[in-house]
């Protein structure tokens, strides 16, 4: 063999086996390095104001995103306040540090909501408390850490920057309408002289008050407080947060140290493996969703155990912004599927929902699907009709340009059923493992059906894999016995 | 998903993106670093090195050929500062890539399979530049006018390099096979 195809054959053969934290390093330093990139970069961030004035907020630097987290309000408020806002961007873009606290009116007294560590270099903490789903949640610039003090998990995925901030200000009702300069209400806050700024919303029910300190061009948001009407019309607190800028924060802060006996679970590995589009059976994008098949089983009378997932285009998270703080509760769209359409039988099964979930925009659902009698036995192919919907402001743009906001697939796809046949307790085992590995990530819901096929959405961890397995067991008798 | 595209998101923010790209290309990296210096911490240093540079420099890459070889070519120039800063003469890995069996360090693991080390053995008996060469352009794929452009030399002096350098690979590799 000649010395070149030799050398050639050792390097195909050649192999590196590269443990995680070497990953973990690169990746890390790699980031930082993309995040001053980005930072520097003009044609992807052509300036901070004017991101947050178009309200796309999606994967920008860390500053630009905290300084919507602290003063999101100010984003939807409408077009009154842009050089208050604009200076107030400033103050916050060039912070080093900063640290929030937010609180909330309850009981008749104020609680901490949640409170922000930010560090330019280092990444941000964030902290709710009690009234706020008590939890913490990490950004170090590699990876997001989600913990809830008491489990013995912590759910890790790939870093967002520090947009998980934005979640809380802006899901609340904050005023609407144009800022007042009151220089009556001007203060000190933290041995600083500050102005003060005054919004109300057109209804007059909610109102907020700022104070600023200014220092050139820019504004320090040092303090703010908003009211709201209570059931007879009389003002009544609501929140309020105070913000301090380049003070000392201890670095172990950003460190995502959760205990010796608390193990991470890879959020990012799980979607992979399970919802991943590489190794889906089928994908097809549509409305700027992408539809996707995960799995099929067959058994031996026919039942088909069928996954599905949905989830927005990269470009419709770059357009509509990505759906990661929520809670699981958005999607920017969602599906089912179906064998009837206006009321006449489309394909030959009737179908039994076993779990559906939602996380980071992503929806995913899985059913048996049950043979009616027109189902040619042992055929070898199944015609899936889906039915996608858009929702939010996927929705809102294909209404504004006229186009259907559903579409109705009679069908989607004709799958190929695979010859091996799988047993039906196999296929709910399945299901019920797929939510446990997901639960510690995401709220996931089972379906458990009664004798009369009524169905209840319950929580996997309000349903043992016992009652699981018996409950679709009877859904199924049900359904074979059902005649529509 | 093609490199080109993956650099293009990557350019347009795509932290996702970048992390493809890392992930496609940190094992053959990896590997032509470690047959470059017969070093484990070098090649790291140097996939290290050239990856955030090309992070670094990301705004004004513009991918004309492949991303592969752009890569490659980065790591190989790593490669050889380092080796210059350290005066590091490459080494058979059979004395260095044992870094699985380090446990006082066990964070930095790299573990070579057999052929790697072979492969490296059998290179370091060569000097660098006749490595760098045969290296770029077996694995990397480079062609000989490529790889002259990259290092700043002539591509009689690349050819040159070659056919030394593989002349010499072959007297070895015949010599362990007689053993």
């Amino acid at each position: 063999m000649r010395p070149t195809e030799k050398i050639k054959r050792l390097f195909v053969k050649s192999n590196v086996t590269v443990s995680s934290e070497v990953d973990d390093e690169m990746i890390r330093d790699a980031f930082l390095a993309f995040k001053k990139y980005k930072k520097n970069s003009a044609a992807i961030q052509p300036n901070i104001w004017r991101i947050i004035m178009k309200s796309r907020i999606t994967k920008v630097s860390g500053v630009a995103v905290i300084t919507i987290g602290i003063i999101g309000l100010f984003v939807f408020f409408g077009n009154g306040q842009s050089t208050l806002h604009s200076q107030v961007m400033r103050g916050l873009e060039s912070a080093r540090t900063i640290y929030n606290v937010v609180k909330i009116y309850q009981d008749g007294k104020w609680e901490t909501y949640y409170e922000v560590l930010y560090d330019r270099e280092k990444g941000v903490r964030e902290v709710g408390y009690p009234s706020n789903r008590y939890h913490i949640r990490i950004d170090d610039g590699v990876f997001l850490w989600h913990y809830t003090p008491g489990d013995d998990f912590v759910v890790r995925s790939k870093s967002i920057g520090s947009t998980f901030h934005i979640g809380h200000l802006v899901s609340g009702k904050w005023p609407q309408g144009k800022s007042v300069r009151n220089p009556d209400g001007d203060k000190v806050v933290d041995g600083v002289q500050c102005q003060m700024y005054y919004y109300t919303n057109p209804e007059n029910t909610e109102d907020l008050r700022l104070w600023v300190e200014k220092v050139e061009e820019k504004k320090f948001l040092r303090s703010w407080e908003s009211n709201c009407r209570d059931d007879n019309g009389r003002w009544k607190p609501s929140k309020k947060g105070s913000i301090e800028y380049n003070m000392s924060i201890d670095q172990s802060v950003f460190s995502a140290d959760f205990g010796p006996n608390v193990k991470i679970v890879d959020a990012d590995q799980i979607l992979s493996e399970r919802l991943g589009l590489d190794n889906a059976i089928f994908t097809r994008k549509i409305m700027g969703l992408v539809f996707a098949v995960h799995r099929l089983e067959r058994s031996e009378d026919d039942l088909i155990y069928v996954s599905c997932s949905l989830r927005p285009l990269e470009e419709s998270i770059q357009q509509f912004g990505a759906i990661q703080l929520n809670h699981g509760e958005k999607v920017h769209g969602n599906m089912e599927l179906f064998s009837i359409s206006d009321g006449k039988i489309c394909f030959p099964y009737k179908k039994c929902r076993l779990l559906q979930m939602r996380y980071n925009g992503i929806e995913a659902k899985s059913w048996i699907l049950v043979p009616r009698e027109t189902w040619s036995r042992g055929s070898s192919e199944l015609d899936l009709g889906v039915v996608v919907f858009s929702r939010d402001k996927l929705k809102k743009q294909r209404i504004e340009q006229g186009k259907p906001e559903n579409r109705e697939f009679k069908p989607m796809v004709t799958l190929s059923l695979p010859d091996k046949l799988t047993q039906v307790n196999t296929m709910i085992s399945y299901a019920y493992s797929e939510a446990e590995m997901f639960n510690p990530i995401t709220k996931v819901y089972l379906c458990v059906a009664d004798t009369e096929l009524h169905y209840q959405i319950k929580p996997f961890n309000d349903v043992s894999e016992t009652e699981f397995m018996q409950s679709i067991n009877i859904a199924l008798e049900q359904l074979k016995k059902d005649q529509y | 998903m093609e490199d080109r595209l993956l650099v293009m998101r990557s350019k347009q923010g795509s932290r996702d993106a970048l992390r493809r790209i890392y992930e496609k290309y940190r094992d053959g990296l990896l590997i032509l670093a470690i047959a470059l210096s017969g070093n484990v911490n070098v090649a790291e240093d140097a996939v290290h090195n050239a990856f955030v540079t090309f992070v670094e420099r990301l705004e004004k890459f513009e991918l004309t050929g492949s991303l592969k070889a752009y890569l490659a070519t980065c790591v190989a120039n790593r490669v050889r500062d380092q080796m210059r800063t350290q005066q590091n003469r490459a080494v058979p890995l059979t004395q260095n890539c044992s870094a699985p069996l380090d446990l006082s360090e066990p964070s930095r693991a790299i573990v070579c399979n057999e052929e790697l080390q072979q492969l490296s053995s059998a290179l370091a008996t060569l000097p660098h530049e006749q490595r760098e060469v045969i290296v770029l352009y077996i694995y990397g794929q480079m062609r000989f006018r490529a790889i002259a452009k990259s290092l700043g030399i002539s591509v009689n002096t690349v050819k040159g390099r070659y056919r030394y350098g593989i002349g010499k690979l072959r007297s070895i590799l015949d010599s362990e096979v007689q053993k």
